[in-house]
């Protein structure tokens, strides 16, 4: 029955885990607004429409790590990627398009009106001033037939703007290193206490 | 090969697989809404309820309806009541027959968008 029990007492771990963390997104790593890494990353919406908005800058992609992405407070100025996850799902089967302006209200750069089958859409911009801009996301919402302009989802994005705050060190990263050393310790430790004591003469 | 369930190896892939499995069922969930999808209805009493299971945060939600005209008429007063089932609720004022659109979002804890559109009319 020794292995009966012991399969018992590990369902029982694997369930306590499991509940405990059941709210944990595996693989998060964005930047909020704040700079903080959190669960929600950079969510940006409106009424209508949000978006997990993400600014990859060209000088971090050159380095030989993955380019932590940018919330909407970019550190410096110079070309720059940015992406929309689009994560309203009727969203993702309508025509969208996006622009990029200036505080003035200038265009600097924009995209055509296209489905994103992937559920993102990414513009290329080069942030040559600091300053702040807007990164506007249009939709052609067949479902509720208005004005696109009155729908459409207004991103503030501050470039290279003294005060930006250094982002926080990445601490979900040191939570998924513990919770792994946690795991490995049970699964190691916890065998050997359920094995019956020798009998002894 | 015997596989010996005291074995580590065995039990930390058991324990890791039985987590991932959990957390692919932790978002939130669509339980009810009111008006019901495609629904016709003589009477309307200007009442949205959506109800969700799952960690629904109070984080950026939304309740409106809009018309056939493209013109938003609900009262703006999206209410969220977070609960074990978590409660969308929002009113508009007495609207005519017409067709109407209903967009609703919730954003559970795990920052995961729970969204949607319903449709419904209000006949003569």
């Amino acid at each position: 029955m020794r292995p009966v029990n012991t399969f018992i007492a590990f369902l029982l771990l694997a369930l306590t885990l499991s509940d405990s963390f059941a709210s944990i997104p595996l693989g998060a790593s964005r930047k909020s607004a704040r700079g903080t890494i959190d669960m929600y990353g950079c969510l940006q919406g409106n009424e209508y429409y949000i978006v997990n908005f993400a600014a990859y800058p060209a000088e971090a992609a050159k380095g030989k790590k993955l380019p932590v992405p940018e919330c909407i407070n970019i550190p410096a100025t110079g070309n720059t990627l940015i992406t929309l996850d689009l994560l309203d799902r009727d969203v993702r089967h309508k025509e969208v398009a996006v622009k990029v302006l200036k505080e003035g209200g200038q265009l600097i750069s924009e995209t055509p009106y296209s489905i994103a089958k992937q559920g993102n859409t990414s513009i290329g911009v080069n942030f040559s001033i600091a300053g702040k801009y807007q990164v506007v996301l249009y939709v052609k919402d067949t479902d509720f037939n208005m004005d696109n302009e009155l729908t459409a989802l207004h991103i503030p994005v501050a470039v290279a703007m003294p005060g930006n705050e250094p982002a926080a060190k990445n601490t979900m990263t040191g939570f998924f290193v513990l919770l792994g050393l946690i795991i490995i310790g049970l699964a190691f430790f916890v065998p050997h206490l359920l094995r019956p004591a020798k009998a002894t003469d | 090969m015997k596989i010996r369930i005291s074995n580590p190896f065995f039990s930390l892939t058991f324990i890791l697989a039985w987590t991932v499995a959990q957390n692919a069922f932790a978002e939130g969930v669509l339980i009810k809404g009111e008006p019901e999808d495609k629904a016709q209805l003589s009477q309307f009493d200007g009442k949205l309820n959506f109800w969700f299971s799952g960690n629904v945060s109070e984080r950026d939600p939304s309740l409106i309806v809009v018309n056939s005209r493209g013109q938003r008429v609900d009262n703006h007063d999206v209410k969220l009541d977070i609960a074990s089932r978590s409660h969308l609720r929002a009113t508009t004022p007495k609207l005519p027959p017409d067709h109407y659109v209903i967009r609703y979002r919730v954003v559970t804890e795990d920052g995961l968008v729970v969204s949607g559109i319903r449709k419904f009319s209000i006949t003569q």
